[in-house]
């Protein structure tokens, strides 16, 4: 409860200071939210020993402005419970301008790499509960987030292509409370997006992505992964919606074969009634170079299977239900239900949130 | 031999091919391409701007412009405009910021020469009085934003795609000018003929009273003399509960509105439910131009609206008696 109340505290004085501000701010452009993110489970069957009670698994605080004519600003800070103790991290901290070169967005400064979809979402703007395990195991539960710097430009063509460039210091990748090592070369990323409409007024975006960082170890980390979003309107209502990501990560440890991993994920998502929608997440996810002593390949394989019912009764507040099916697969070994869980997620929204991309 | 004769034949056709694309060029300059938010006010700069313009609307009608998705052909076609207009009074505030934002030019973000909000130029109705937060829905702070229902209303508003344009061409100014003066004379005069319609019809006096799902129609209203008793919504932008949708009804029946009015893009699911629970007729209207079909122009979609109106105010009357 403790954590519970520190995160609220630290939420609401921000929101209390960023609102005193208000009269003045509204003049400088000033937007500011606080979004909370509560999640409990309770494990059915698992082979952990205890289920994590309901706890705020995030509450992050952000501001953002114009900074003069040319320039925006931007700062997040997050607190997260870990080992019964609140982190506060900053989640964005950044300088960004969509007016010094014509088609061009340039960001500096601390945040999310726009790489992926999931990469790219805040947490509690996912459209289910938990990170799958591609994710969570190339990324990070979250994301990765560093000090960086990106261009993206969108060309004025008939097809929408928009190109995405960054370098990010790289010295810790994915969750980290150390400063790291200097790697001996930093995160690099890039991805390629397009879009297509399809009939009955929706669009499919599908970006190609890839990742490079050797860390100082000459540990060498290659991803290139495809994520695609598909949505369908109806009136007011997202009547479909799809989200999809698939990446192979490629590892290479100095004196030792290559490891590559495969995993994706699916998310179909249903409009049921005006505010409660239902999907079902389907991910897998392997290792395609494992290896016995005798070095034969060893069949392996995760996969997780989540319906997720969600009610939206606005678009500043989310109540969602899931349950998951872990299996797991090595070698002949019969395939089995690991784990099994029921999660619940409430998101909310305080003050006033920028405009999502697609 | 050969070689003269394609000289011969084609020297004179590459000559003639060069003058016309030369004249071409000098006689029609590059035509000013607008991007609109929605097709209402497409239109309208059409109609400013003839063939001195091109113009393309992101959304086609069908949409609710409130809930729409910042998608990537939004941000392609805006990137290549010269001039970018919206409704403006925050109706499009969850996705055009981002388009813009992302289509990086300096021009066409508000402030740049090439950007136009019409809701800018609007005497907005319903602009709330006191400080508004979301327990009363979704309210726009800067009022009533669905001005474009009244021809007068949406004429004036008009006037700021007019000084976009000529920021961008200032040499066309008076061009402009001398059809925005031509422009507010048929919308006033459409407005007219369609008052005159409305007034011939049933609905005068006590019929002319309606509600409606959304308030969407209230710069209608005010055009027409129509009088506005009751939302199906309870609050701004959520879906009313089923014993709010009974109260409504109840409400009509003792007040013997026989009127509700609501547009293509509301919930179709809980117009049926209000249908059942009224016995009523809601007359479902679209609020927007529409390519491909019977209201492609702004005077078809106010007349579409007129007949429908006047049409289901008929049925209800008899249905009532």
């Amino acid at each position: 409860m403790k954590i519970l109340y520190r995160a609220l505290l630290i939420s609401f004085v921000f929101l209390f200071l960023a609102g005193s501000q208000m009269a003045t701010a509204d003049s400088g452009g000033l937007s500011t939210f606080v979004a909370v993110d509560l999640v409990g489970e309770a494990f059915v069957r698992s082979r952990e020993t205890s289920s994590k009670e309901a706890q705020i698994r995030g509450a992050e605080v952000f501001f953002a402005a114009p900074i003069d004519p040319v320039f925006d600003g931007t700062l997040g800070i997050a607190a997260h419970p870990e080992g019964g103790v609140s982190h506060f991290e900053l989640h964005e901290a950044t300088i960004s301008s969509s007016k010094l070169l014509p088609y061009t967005q340039i960001r500096l400064g601390q945040g999310f790499l726009s790489i992926g979809k999931l990469n790219r979402v805040h947490q509690h703007d996912w459209p289910f509960i938990e990170a799958p395990k591609v994710h969570t195991s190339f990324f990070d539960s979250e994301g990765v987030n560093d000090v960086l710097l990106e261009g993206t430009v969108n060309t004025p063509t008939e097809l929408p292509l928009e190109f995405t460039l960054g370098v990010a210091k790289g010295w810790v990748y994915g969750h980290a409370h150390n400063e790291g090592k200097r790697p001996l070369v930093p995160t690099h990323y890039t991805r390629v997006q397009s879009f297509f409409e399809l009939p009955g007024g929706g669009g499919l975006q599908f970006a190609g992505n890839y990742l490079g960082r050797t860390d100082s170890n000459a540990r060498r980390t290659r991803l290139m992964g495809l994520d695609i979003t598909a949505k369908w309107r109806e009136g007011r209502a997202l009547a479909f919606f799809l989200q999809s990501e698939i990446w192979l990560r490629q590892v290479k440890n100095p004196g030792v074969d290559r490891e590559d991993t495969i995993g994706l994920y699916v998310f179909p998502q249903f409009n049921v009634t005006e505010n409660v929608d239902f999907g079902i997440r389907g991910d897998a996810y392997s290792v395609l170079s494992s290896k016995d002593a005798l070095g034969n390949k060893i069949e392996n394989a995760s996969s997780e299977i989540v319906p997720t019912v969600t009610y939206k009764p606005s678009e500043f507040s989310t109540f969602r239900l899931a349950y998951s099916w872990q299996l797991e697969q090595r070698g002949d070994e019969v395939t089995r239900v690991a784990d099994s869980r029921l999660q619940a997620q409430i998101t909310f929204i305080l003050g006033s949130h920028p405009s999502h991309d697609f | 031999m050969k070689i003269r004769f394609i000289i011969q034949i084609m020297l004179p056709v590459i000559l003639i091919l060069i003058s016309e694309a030369s004249a071409s060029t000098q006689l029609s300059p590059p035509k000013i391409l607008v991007v609109t938010s929605t097709p209402d006010i497409a239109w309208a700069i059409r109609e400013i701007g003839g063939d001195r313009v091109e113009v393309q609307s992101l959304l086609t009608g069908r949409e609710d412009p409130h809930f729409v998705d910042a998608r990537p052909d939004y941000v392609a076609k805006v990137s290549k405009a010269d001039v970018v207009c919206s409704v403006g009074l925050e109706l499009e505030v969850g996705w055009l910021p981002k388009v813009l934002a992302k289509a990086a030019r300096r021009d066409i973000q508000p402030g740049g020469k090439g950007y136009c909000e019409f809701g800018s130029k609007v005497e907005t109705l319903e602009k709330p009085t006191s400080p508004v937060n979301r327990s009363q829905g979704d309210v726009h702070p800067a009022g009533n934003p669905h001005f474009w229902l009244s021809p007068s209303v949406f004429a004036k508003a008009t006037r700021e795609a007019v000084d976009a344009l000529e920021r961008v061409r200032p040499e066309l100014k008076g061009a402009f000018d001398a059809r925005y003066s031509e422009f507010l004379r048929m919308m006033l005069g459409l407005e007219t003929r369609l008052q005159a319609k409305l007034s011939q019809s049933a609905l005068t006096g006590a019929n002319a009273r309606y509600a409606e799902y959304h308030r969407e129609f209230v710069y209608f209203s005010k055009s027409f003399g129509l009088t506005g008793v009751a939302v199906l919504e309870e609050k701004p932008g959520l879906s009313p509960s089923a014993a709010r949708l009974a109260m409504v009804s109840t409400q009509l029946k003792a007040e013997k509105v026989s009127l509700v009015l609501a547009a293509t893009s509301a919930p179709q699911k809980l117009i049926r439910k209000f249908e059942e629970l009224s016995g009523l007729k809601v007359a479902v209207v679209p609020v927007s131009v529409q390519s491909n079909s019977d209201f492609e122009s702004y005077p078809k979609l106010l007349e579409r609206i007129v007949d429908v109106l006047i049409e289901a105010s008929k049925q209800n009357q008899k249905r009532a008696q």
